[in-house]
């Protein structure tokens, strides 16, 4: 019981590195993300196409192998950046993708009549995205992009197999070393869990009220 | 870097078609499992017997709100401790499943509750009895709505199926890291890894919307 416990806190301190993996990547994922679906969204013809290579791209290959190339072609490119830096970066770029194809969608979705009227009143189109489009499509689009953070944290597990040090692999260093896999991988269960849910459920929530909104 | 060595990959295409054929055996083990299971749980889910739905709600939630790699690294580690022994293909089979079986649950259940009522009442005023109301009514028009979701599901089996290569399952992305650790040189590697997942997952995006589009609703 005693070793539980003190396993228990070690699993926690690693949790922390876990949490400050996550926010990081949540934060620049989202930042990338609205900026690219704006640039969709208002772009030319060619920028377009682009996008929609650079989004095929990154939604057809897993993000285990999206990790390993950025952590092997990086390198050979000239980025001589530390391990973290190469993971966090390269799962927040394939984040802002998804993000990218919510937020899309979620402009997408305003109706026709607020473009119009903004324009009657006469501002500008970046006037008019700030002011009147963008805060309403980020209204609808918040419960997904809920659950897109929700797939972040999750996401910052697969950083293990860089031999990054978070709550994955310390679970299984802890594991295989104390000869008492299932305790602790329910252990690093639970705190996943505990760091997860109460984001899910406000996403549920926030759900539940748009429904019922209209 | 500006040599890109074709050679190299042709004299490694047989060890490459391992690695493809095994997952592809892994997807398509994982979609069938997952979705026969989670329709005879979809059930459970949707029963006004609460202690039902809120058990398979908390099941739910766990799954979807926890790494899938935590899970392989359970079932491979911890089951052989109370003497379930698998090799690694079927211990990773069963944590993707258990994983998969929760979100089908999900869209299942979006596409269930999507129906009117209107359509039951009918049914009933018909004759069919319970079972024949859910065979031969709910069910075909479910699958009709939750057809977008089910193929954008699976096509993340395919690349959660990449994820067993953390406990050396010989499938393409663990023979990618091999080929990569062999040699050394990682642009041609990955490329090819990359090329033949992209493959993969643009054909089932195809099949799918043109199977979406013959069994489109048209009102």
């Amino acid at each position: 019981m005693q070793t539980m416990l003190i396993m228990f806190l070690h699993l926690i301190k690693a949790s922390s590195v876990t949490i400050c993996y996550s926010v990081f990547i949540i934060a620049i994922a989202t930042a990338l993300g609205t900026i690219l679906a704006i640039v969709n969204f208002s772009g030319s013809k060619p920028i377009k196409l682009i996008i929609l290579v650079f989004i095929f791209m990154i939604r057809g290959i897993p993000i285990l192998v999206h990790l390993f190339i950025s952590f092997y072609v990086f390198p050979l490119l000239g980025l001589k950046l530390p391990a973290v830096l190469i993971a966090l970066f390269g799962l927040s770029i394939v984040i802002s993708a998804y993000i990218s194809e919510v937020i899309r969608g979620a402009i997408e979705s305003i109706p026709r009549g607020q473009t119009d009227a903004y324009k009657g009143i006469g501002m500008t189109y970046w006037l008019g995205m700030r002011k009147v489009i963008l805060p309403q499509a980020f209204r609808y689009a918040l419960p997904p992009l809920i659950s897109w953070w929700v797939n972040s944290v999750k996401a910052t597990s697969l950083v293990s197999v860089l031999a990054l040090r978070e709550l994955t692999l310390a679970g299984k260093e802890m594991a295989t070393y104390s000869l008492k896999p299932l305790p602790v991988f329910a252990m690093v269960l639970l705190i996943y869990f505990a760091i997860t849910f109460p984001l899910a459920r406000w996403g549920e929530s926030l759900e539940r009220k748009y429904t019922y909104l209209h | 870097m500006y040599y890109f060595d074709i050679q190299y990959i042709i004299r490694n295409l047989p060890l490459l078609l391992k690695g493809l054929v095994l997952t592809v055996e892994v997807s398509l083990a994982t979609i069938v499992l997952s979705s026969l299971l989670a329709l005879s749980l979809v059930f459970l889910r949707i029963s006004k017997n609460k202690l039902l739905s809120g058990t398979m709600y908390y099941y739910i939630q766990a799954a979807r709100n926890t790494p899938t790699l935590i899970k392989i690294y359970m079932a491979y580690f911890g089951l052989p401790t109370i003497g379930i022994m698998f090799d690694p293909v079927i211990a990773g089979l069963t944590a993707l499943v258990f994983d998969h079986t929760a979100y089908i649950i999900e869209i299942y259940r979006g596409g269930i509750e999507s129906i009117s009522k209107g359509q039951i009442e009918a049914a009933e005023g018909v004759g069919f009895r319970h079972w024949q109301v859910i065979r031969l009514v709910i069910l075909p028009q479910a699958f009709r709505h939750a057809l977008p979701s089910l193929a954008n599901h699976f096509i993340l089996c395919v690349k959660d199926s990449s994820l067993l290569s953390i406990i050396a399952v010989m499938e393409l992305t663990m023979v990618g890291n091999l080929m990569m650790e062999k040699s050394g040189n990682s642009y041609e590697v990955f490329a090819i890894t990359a090329l033949i997942y992209l493959v993969i997952i643009s054909t089932m995006c195809l099949l799918f919307r043109f199977w979406e589009k013959e069994i489109k609703f048209n009102f």
